[in-house]
């Protein structure tokens, strides 16, 4: 009797991890707005939103960490698709060398993006391999949209989260440590 | 409970809502009994108990991933426990009410006592009171027997048992307060 109790229960936890994660997940779908909204490829913006929305329900039925990082991933992915065609590909020279301004204000947005996934990440007590997963997988979806607005965007991006994921998340570990001590 | 034991529960309670599916069993094996004992003090009766503790523990792992680390996990499954017993109770009393509906032609084709059946229930349904009956327990059952028999009440000790018995026929066919039953046999 317990044995079979215990599979159904272990099916009610499953279909309750999927409606949990299934409202959620869609709002993962966010980080296509901003091409659909600049239009430059409809259809493979809504073909992101949906590849977004269905890695993330399935990271969410995983784990709750999944879900955070499929968020995660879709901000990041957000920043070149946003920031691309806000500063366009213009550039800042200085002497020899000349920066582009897309890339440069990419790298100091995603550098935020990355900070706050570096202290969740740190926080979280189980899944964290889920996260990074999910979060890749959305940002890499993401940014196949990005060339439309310019490599430049998608290289600042990852070297802004680069930098920043680590180190806010080994801040954040010591923290916690430190609190728990 | 030790407080140790309901502490870590809760713990793996909350690993559990955020996806660690490696708990799920010890979750299981601590809650079940502790559900299953409180529905057999409510419910009297095993299969019920089974049901509702089953229903609960089923409602919790399907809701686990809005679980708040800060409460309590016991008290949270005692107290899905307790909302199923009560849903169990009342399936019951609206089915006997139900299968009277059914039966009424049956009922009115049943010649029966008119002195008791009268009294007991408005619908004089007697599906209901075979119904209400049979939880009755087996002294007053007795009682009831012998009344439906002619056997005469011995004296006023009697008459009042009989009197007893069948306030507590009254009270299963209205379907309030069951648990007053089988308190007394005068």
């Amino acid at each position: 009797m317990a044995d079979a109790t215990f599979t159904a229960a272990l099916s009610a936890y499953e279909g309750g991890r999927l409606r949990w994660a299934a409202p959620r997940g869609v709002l993962a779908g966010l980080v296509a707005v901003p091409a659909l909204v600049a239009g430059s490829s409809p259809s493979r913006a809504l073909i992101l939103a949906v590849v977004v929305i269905a890695a993330a329900i399935f990271a969410g039925w995983r784990s709750r960490g999944g879900l955070l990082g499929s968020f995660f991933g879709a901000a990041l992915a957000s920043v070149p698709l946003v920031m691309g065609p806000l500063v366009g590909e213009a550039c800042a020279c200085t002497g020899s060398i000349c920066l582009s301004l897309c890339g440069v204000a990419c790298a100091s947005l995603s550098v935020v993006v990355g900070a706050a996934a570096g202290v969740t990440v740190s926080r979280l007590r189980y899944g964290r391999f889920d996260f990074l997963a999910a979060a890749v997988v959305a940002a890499g979806a993401g940014m196949t949209l990005c060339p439309a607005s310019g490599m430049g965007s998608v290289v600042g991006a990852l070297v802004g989260v680069c930098v920043s994921l680590p180190s806010a998340f080994f801040v954040g570990r010591a923290l916690s440590q430190k609190a728990l001590a | 409970m030790d407080p140790a034991v309901r502490r870590r529960l809760s713990l793996d309670v909350a690993r559990l809502g955020a996806g660690d599916r490696s708990v799920a069993s010890s979750v299981f094996t601590t809650l079940w009994p502790l559900c299953l004992q409180l529905a057999r003090a409510a419910l009297h009766n095993e299969a019920d108990a089974h049901d509702a503790a089953q229903n609960a523990l089923m409602k919790l792992f399907a809701e686990v991933a809005r679980f708040d680390p800060a409460r309590s996990a016991v008290g949270w499954a005692l107290a899905l426990t307790t909302w199923e017993c009560r849903t169990i109770r009342q399936q019951h009393r609206r089915r006997r009410v139900d299968d009277g509906a059914d039966l009424d032609v049956i009922a009115g084709a049943i010649r029966v006592d008119a002195d008791v059946i009268d009294r007991l229930t408005h619908a004089a349904d007697v599906a209901v009171v075979a119904a209400a009956f049979v939880d009755l327990d087996a002294g007053d059952q007795q009682t009831l027997t012998d009344l439906l028999d002619g056997v005469s009440a011995g004296g006023p000790r009697d008459r009042k048992r009989r009197q007893r018995a069948l306030e507590r026929l009254r009270t299963f066919v209205f379907g309030s307060a069951p648990a007053t039953i089988g308190d007394d046999h005068g």
